[in-house]
């Protein structure tokens, strides 16, 4: 992905600036135009330099796979006729970074957040032999990946990390507040541009928004502790998602 | 007005190198030795600010920041050169 405008008009400044630069010094012998110049030169070479950071993946590109991800895993939920909503556990209970947990039994019991689960599809994740479940990436799994420290202690530190991620890395959101009560946790997004995933989904109903994945994976690592996705609203550009932490029983 | 990190970044950083400009004007300096020591430490000081910033565009501004370094030792050795030969 790229930014084509910040590419033009870094290329428009930094041209400008070396006109003005040139002009200042030879005709005009003026420093203090020569100082405007090289100003225009320094924003045009990082706006030159801004335009470059993408993935290096066309926009289109990333949006198909996401599409298939998504649907793939949407299809494995539909045929699984799985409704119980998805436990999201840390790094520390699969060794291997954070997944969801979708529990194949209902009612599921809640795995403890150091419960050793092998990083598999399908895995077992308890003593009783009812306890099995899908084991799956989320956009909460590749977000904290994304994050260039740890995530940030509770709730603090995870308040940082979610605006990091959200208002920066990925620029979905343009400000996020997390309030922390009891057990409950709630993640206030706003002025979220693009909510990809319909609310009538079995993803959505089982996994939640891509944002409700990305608050409960951040919760899940800050706390080490399984996290569910209580309830999601939406209230113009503002998206409330209530977060639980989970006791584990294993 | 709804901005992303990167929009509110490339905003901050004109405004402090253009009223940068405009301080400059109004107390009449015009040395642009001194003005490239300022925009560097401008630059790098938003850069270390802006902790919100994403990582790919944290690592795009690296060259700059780099290019923007160098000449600032350049305009240091010419000034210590100037200073030593008198």
């Amino acid at each position: 992905m790229t930014r084509p405008r910040f590419s033009l008009t870094g290329l428009v400044l930094l041209v400008a600036g070396l006109a003005i630069v040139g002009v200042s010094l030879t005709w005009l012998a003026s420093g203090q135009g020569a100082i405007i110049g090289i100003a225009l030169i320094v924003l045009g070479l990082v706006l030159l330099a801004l335009s470059r950071a993408g993935s290096g993946m066309s926009d289109a590109m990333a949006a198909l796979l996401t599409t298939s991800g998504y649907e793939n895993i949407e299809r494995l939920v539909e045929e699984l006729s799985l409704s119980e909503k998805a436990i999201y556990l840390p790094s520390v209970a699969t060794g291997r970074g954070p997944r969801a947990l979708l529990p194949l039994a209902t009612p599921a019991s809640v795995p403890s957040a150091h419960a050793d689960i092998y990083d598999r599809l399908v895995v077992q994740y308890g003593p009783d032999p009812a306890d099995m479940g899908l084991l799956i990436t989320t956009p909460g799994s590749g977000a904290v990946e994304l994050l260039s420290s740890e995530v940030g202690s509770f709730p603090e530190g995870l308040e940082t990390s979610l605006r990091v991620l959200v208002t920066g890395t990925l620029e979905v959101a343009h400000g996020v507040d997390v309030h922390a009560s009891g057990e409950k946790t709630t993640v206030h997004y706003r002025g979220v541009r693009g909510d990809s995933v319909s609310s009538d989904s079995a993803m959505h109903r089982t996994l939640g928004s891509p944002l409700a994945a990305i608050a409960a994976t951040l919760l899940a690592e800050s706390l080490s502790r399984p996290v569910v996705v209580l309830s999601e609203n939406a209230s113009g550009t503002t998206r409330t998602v209530e977060l639980m932490t989970a006791a584990g029983e294993s | 007005m709804n901005l992303t990190a990167t929009e509110k970044y490339v905003l901050r950083l004109t405004a402090l190198l253009m009223g940068t400009c405009v301080v400059f004007a109004m107390v009449g300096e015009s040395r642009i030795a001194l003005a490239i020591a300022v925009f560097n430490c401008e630059v790098l000081a938003l850069d270390q600010l802006s902790v919100h910033l994403g990582r790919r565009e944290r690592r795009a501004i690296v060259p700059v920041e780099a290019l923007l370094l160098a000449a600032f030792v350049v305009v240091v050795i010419m000034e210590v050169v100037r200073v030593a030969t008198g």
